[in-house]
């Protein structure tokens, strides 16, 4: 017999922190990443890159929008206080969004990594027995294909030009693919037990982490790419015993204390033209 | 953009299941799995339910000068 799936209402205290740490961080994620993609509207390689960034940053502030609206229903949490007014050491989004993307490869590197990771950690909701999230992520994670086609394109079109475009590349792959460990969390996290019990959660951090593991192992094989070239140890997939996860917390699903730039975040909420905005 | 242009790709679309292609544009693309995700972004305002991005290097086209000549006289 199929469940009906939960109302907020129904969520245990043990599942509340848990539900709220995962969609809080992706939420935040594809805010900023959805943010540096619009940057990109201008200054891709070609108006058609230039065009797709577009497109992607708006799926991205979309999908913030909606995971916003859930973060509300389920915790009380307005959607105002989470965009504007929240300091930038209250952010969850993976840490190599903080800066501006200085390159395209970084860019490349938010579309391929990042983005991929925060799907994978929503693919984990798939069949939820939460409504609100169960409803929307079959939506999200359609529109969020392209964007990984996207990525794979690039990535291995950037390995195979070899010279600067390879190593600049590399160097940008490096520094996303450990802000994706940390975003999608410790080998074992505490609180994990009370979603995958409840079945709010379908897949555990261990599963998404193999999945994440298959899915760049294939993506070296298209890019024909030598892993060691990017992390020791021949894989894509960092090693999580490398990350000092004693300094790691669930509230914002990364090591230490860092945040977004104050400057992204003035531009992305508009604070200079905040006298603006009513009459 | 060059008539041998690898980059070049046309992008043909079909607006109801059962109509003919037609072409609607092309787009630049440094390899075929970008020229897909390219057609799909730069076209997304197009009312189609199918559309076929082709490679412009692959197209094998034939003119019939007779025609082209008599057009040119009319």
């Amino acid at each position: 017999m199929t469940r009906e799936p939960a109302a907020p209402a129904e969520l245990t205290d043990a599942a509340r922190p848990a539900l709220l740490s995962l969609l809080g961080a992706c939420a935040d994620t594809k805010l900023i990443l959805g943010y540096h993609y619009l940057e990109w509207t201008f200054g891709a390689p070609a108006l058609e890159a230039g065009i797709a960034a577009c497109a992607m940053g708006q799926d991205e502030l979309g999908h913030a929008r909606v995971l916003h609206g859930v973060l509300q229903q389920a915790f009380a949490l307005e959607p105002e206080h989470l965009v504007e007014h929240r300091p930038a050491a209250q952010f969850a989004s993976a840490s190599f969004l903080d800066k501006p993307l200085p390159n395209w490869p970084a860019v490349v590197a938010a579309n391929a990594f990042v983005d991929l990771a925060a799907s994978l950690v929503l693919e984990s909701f798939r069949g939820s027995t939460f409504g609100p999230i169960a409803r929307i992520v079959d939506k999200m994670l359609e529109e969020e294909r392209h964007h990984h086609e996207h990525g794979r394109g690039w990535f291995g079109l950037l390995i195979r030009r070899g010279g600067a475009a390879r190593q600049e590349m590399v160097a940008a792959a490096r520094d996303a693919l450990v802000s994706v460990q940390e975003f999608i969390g410790p080998p074992a996290e505490d609180a994990e037990a009370a979603l995958l019990e409840s079945g709010i959660r379908r897949l555990g951090t261990a599963e998404v982490r193999m999945r994440l593991g298959e899915q760049l192992s294939d993506l070296a094989e298209f890019a024909g790419l030598d892993e060691d070239e990017v992390l020791p140890g021949g894989s894509l997939c960092v090693d999580p015993r490398a990350i000092a996860w004693t300094e790691w917390g669930p509230a914002r699903r990364r090591v230490g204390t860092s945040g977004p730039d104050e400057e992204l975040l003035k531009h992305l909420r508009g604070t200079k033209n905040v006298q603006y905005r009513k009459a | 953009m060059k008539r041998h242009d690898p980059n070049v790709y046309e992008v043909f679309a079909r607006i109801a299941p059962g109509d003919p292609l037609c072409h609607i544009g092309n787009v630049n693309a440094p390899a075929d799995e970008l020229a897909r995700v390219y057609a799909l972004k730069v076209y997304d305002e197009e009312d189609w339910s199918e559309v076929w991005v082709v490679p412009r290097r692959s197209i094998v086209t034939e003119r019939r000068a007779s025609v082209a000549t008599r057009r040119e006289e009319s």
